[in-house]
């Protein structure tokens, strides 16, 4: 027998350590190779600093080494959609867009999502809607040093609308027909058709035509490019080093043309779901990050941080199969609203705090009450499907030419609100059997043939311009044109109404556009309009310069438009 | 003792290609169409349903399933683990990258229930059974039974509550500080907990009460009276001959708790946001993103077969009865 059998093991145990560590500085070599450019930009971020010290009063505040630590859910999602270049949606929908790039335009969620300047200083519109002239911001640099110039705006538009880019940006610039640069401070774009909310698509994130128009003319798909290993941009944090599934981390821009920002550094941290965000936030790890209703009683009362609970524009909804037998009749679909619970949906999903959504436009500038007649009430929903020939039985159940009713609800990503709503309409004595998938099968599915569904789960709502549920209620926004109007639902005051919106620049005029969408929709419903989720971030108290109280949507925070005037104390 | 090993090698290769070769049917028995599903998030949204045409082509979807797996195999033995259903981006370097990370973990995490194993077991096995030694040995066990009874994932919920918040001995997630650089000091610090969570939460019970048995049995062991009657100092027969020859089957069980190890330090890396191969394969689950998910199950069923394989040889190098056992058979 040997004199040592532990000696062996310890050994393996050795050698597998050595492995891991072998790993990580594989890791740090693929870092490296694409990071020297950061070296240097570090560097000359530092001598920044230095000479601003010299020329300036040093930051109120003590800004000077604070560092703003984030939790982010999805980082690589994120990471992978902001560096991809033209897979980079518009500016205001990633964080690290929010914190890295700037837009022709930005929008201003204390003004209603108004487009306004960013890197572009002022604009101008042709009477006729077609030409949008935008007079660029002089002195603006990357954060390469290099200047910003037309040349980058004409570049990373055209990029876009390459189809061999595939960038998802591309469906939102379908309206331009050309970009030009006139000069170095001028960029021209022309529309083929009047397209009232493409300002909101110019707010898409510049990318440096010195850095990524050579790799991507050599046929480098954006997403493979050196650029996209470190990306570099004009906004008021630079890139400084990715760690997969862990960090990112990011330096202040000391030449960021609102100036530099007061806190000198940011890194976002991935946390793999909001149960472990409310751990880390517990552990005091991170400054904040966002929770869901469920971790509410966690980090409620937390020292040192607040719970920020705003409005979101996002609605949940159930779209209909108008074609369907049972659903032809705009009564049924009116009378499924009136008899949904909505509050149900709030009281047991949101923990009481989400609101019940009655227009596709909530929380929007242009929302009306247009949609009072959908609110949840059974009376009139028991009338109006009585109406509309439908037989309550005397066991409560529905039934249609003598056919108890009973329908279908597809579900690929909110099994939780497919049940509730389920459940509701059965109470009322209407059949609903609910069937779920997973999002990209169900949802795949629906793409294909959509004739053999009847109730539906959605999601959607107007994140800044209202245009956006065009593609939901539109006729010629079908799966098949790329739309998302499922079920081919057409009507022709909604129509009417949604052209006029996009045709119209005026902010009055639109406004009264989608007036006159919200009656018109409101009488031939496509959709059960459920409710909206409110949207909880804990912040730490030792932040401040945010703004409370902005309307969030979905995936997007609005909350970082301003991160360039955070304070950490 | 290497026509031993060449023989192991020779064994393990073709259940790794069964192990492959099961993965690759069940994904493809998965419900849904692969192209449709891939145009579905390279768009966004409804997809171009001519496209869908094309990348069933350009995928060779088509073909029949073992044209299909001889593919993708020729590929993965040339180190190429293809590219990402959702976003083209290559999935080696992915793989690669969150390969050294679980190794660290999975490499501690056996070390802690090997050497709590040992020392508990240990412990266990010479106290004797009755008065208030029992109640020590009746502790031991209980505390040791957590891991087979709770869920890993529970025990790291549940150790990341008490030991990184509400005690704050521990930092609450990730390999290093937000923002500070990695140096081996830090991600120690950041690996102690989610070692021992693993440790305890995977291996730890059964180890302890496999030692605990083999140190009892031998404790009455014909060579250990002998030992006694040489006068031999009782903590030499403890070490040199007891736990020694108790060692053996501890080995042997590590070998075939390497499935269950990789599989609680994915469930622990998904709780302390370790960046590694757990974390990567719950994403892509997630997004459903196949050819992720294909090359974790093998880098997985790599490090398993591979973790079987040292502790056979090892066993080998201890027992060498193995090596004739095994020769004869």
């Amino acid at each position: 027998m040997q004199r040592f059998p532990l000696r062996p093991l310890v050994l393996l145990i050795a050698l597998a350590m050595l492995a891991a560590a072998c790993g990580s500085d594989d890791e740090d070599d693929a870092g490296a190779s694409a990071s020297e450019s950061d070296v240097a930009a570090e560097a000359e971020a530092d001598g920044a600093e230095e000479a601003d010290g010299d020329e300036e009063a040093p930051a109120e505040g003590g800004g000077e080494g604070e560092r703003l630590i984030v939790g982010v859910q999805f980082l690589d999602d994120f990471v992978g959609a902001g560096v991809a270049g033209f897979a980079t949606p518009p500016a205001y929908s990633s964080v690290i867009a929010q914190f890295m790039f700037d837009g022709l335009l930005e929008l201003d969620p204390t003004q209603g999502y108004l487009p306004v300047p960013d890197l572009a200083e002022s604009f101008e519109v042709s009477d006729d809607g077609l030409v949008y002239t935008f007079d660029l911001r002089d002195g603006v640099t990357w954060h390469d040093g290099e200047a910003f110039t037309s040349e980058d705006v004409v570049f990373t538009l055209n990029a876009a609308l390459d189809p061999a880019n595939q960038a998802r940006t591309a469906a939102d610039l379908a309206a331009v027909s050309s970009v030009t640069a006139p000069d170095d401070d001028t960029v021209v774009v022309e529309l083929s058709r009047p397209f009232a909310p493409i300002l909101q698509s110019l707010s898409l994130a510049i990318h440096p035509e010195h850095l990524l128009g050579p790799e991507l003319a050599a046929g480098t798909p954006p997403g493979e490019t050196e650029y996209a290993a470190a990306p570099v941009g004009t906004g008021p944090y630079m890139w400084n080093e990715y760690r997969p599934g862990e960090q990112l981390l990011l330096d202040a821009n000391p030449d960021y043309y609102k100036g530099a920002p007061a806190i000198s550094e940011a890194v976002l941290v991935a946390v793999a779901d909001y149960d472990i965000a409310a751990a880390r936030l517990a552990a005091g790890e991170i400054d904040l990050s966002e929770v869901s209703g469920a971790q509410l009683g966690l980090v409620e009362g937390l020292d040192g941080y607040a719970v920020n609970t705003v409005r979101s524009t996002n609605v949940f909804a159930i779209a209909l199969n108008i074609e369907d037998p049972l659903l032809e009749d705009p009564r049924v679909r009116i009378a499924l609203n009136n008899l949904v619970d909505r509050q149900a949906l709030i009281d047991l999903l949101e923990a009481g705090l989400g609101e019940p959504a009655l227009s596709p436009l909530i929380n929007t500038s242009v929302e009306t009450d247009a949609g009072a007649s959908l609110a949840t009430d059974v009376e009139a929903g028991t009338a109006l499907l009585e109406e509309a020939g439908w037989v309550k039985g005397d066991d409560g159940a529905w039934s249609v030419d003598g056919t108890p009713v009973s329908m279908t609800l597809h579900d690929g990503f909110a099994p939780q609100i497919a049940e509730v709503v389920a459940s509701s309409l059965r109470d009322q004595g209407i059949g609903v059997e609910v069937i779920t998938g997973q999002y990209s099968d169900i949802f795949g599915q629906l793409f294909a043939d959509p004739s053999g569904f009847q109730l539906f789960t959605y999601s959607f709502g107007a994140p800044t311009d209202p245009d956006s549920i065009y593609i939901l209620f539109h006729s010629q926004a079908t799966l098949a044109n790329g739309g998302f109007n499922a079920f081919a639902y057409a009507n022709d005051d909604v129509d009417a109404a949604l052209d006029q919106a996009r045709s119209v620049t005026d902010v009055d005029g639109r406004a009264e556009a989608y007036a006159d969408f919200q009656e018109a929709a409101t009488a031939d419903p496509a959709y059960i309009l459920l409710h909206t989720a409110p949207v909880h971030m804990v912040i730490s108290d030792e932040l401040g310069g945010w703004e409370p109280g902005l309307v969030e949507y979905q995936f997007v925070r609005f909350l970082w438009w301003n991160v360039e005037e955070w304070t950490k104390s | 003792m290497t026509r031993y090993i060449l023989g192991r090698i020779a064994t393990l290769v073709p259940m790794l290609l069964v192990v492959c070769a099961l993965t690759f049917a069940l994904l493809d028995l998965a419900p849904g169409d692969p192209a449709l599903r891939i145009a579905t998030s390279l768009a966004g949204g409804p997809p171009d349903l001519s496209r869908v045409e094309d990348l069933r082509v350009e995928l060779g979807l088509d073909d029949p399933l073992p044209v299909r797996f001889g593919r993708w195999l020729g590929d993965v033995v040339q180190g190429d683990f293809g590219r990402s259903a959702i976003d083209g981006s290559p999935v080696t370097e992915r793989v690669v990258g969150a390969l050294g990370p679980t190794l660290l973990l999975t490499g501690s995490g056996l070390l802690v229930s090997v050497l709590g194993g040992l020392l508990l077991g240990t412990t266990v096995g010479l106290l004797p059974d009755r008065g208030p030694a029992r109640l020590v040995r009746g502790g031991i066990m209980a505390m040791t039974g957590v891991s087979f009874v709770v869920p890993t994932f529970l025990v790291a919920l549940g150790g990341l509550w008490l030991f990184a918040v509400i005690l704050g001995w521990f930092p609450a997630g990730g390999i290093s500080d937000p923002g500070e650089p990695r140096t081996i000091a830090s991600t120690l610090e950041h690996l102690i907990l989610p070692a021992v969570i693993l440790g305890v939460g995977t291996n730890l019970g059964v180890f302890t009460r496999l030692i605990a048995a083999g140190v009892e049995e031998q404790m009455d062991a014909e060579f250990v009276r002998n030992a006694r009657s040489r006068s031999i100092g009782p903590r030499r027969i403890v070490s040199a001959h007891v736990v020694r020859t108790s060692i053996i089957p501890l080995v042997a069980q590590v070998g075939s708790s390497m499935a269950y190890l990789v599989g609680g330090a994915y469930a622990v890396e998904v709780v302390f946001g370790w960046p590694g191969l757990g974390r990567l394969a719950v994403e892509a689950a997630q997004d459903q993103d196949v050819t992720v998910i294909l090359a974790v199950t093998v880098i997985s069923g790599l490090v398993v077969v591979a973790g079987n394989l040292a502790a056979d040889v090892l066993l080998g190098v201890i027992d060498p009865r193995v090596l004739i056992a095994r020769r004869t058979t």
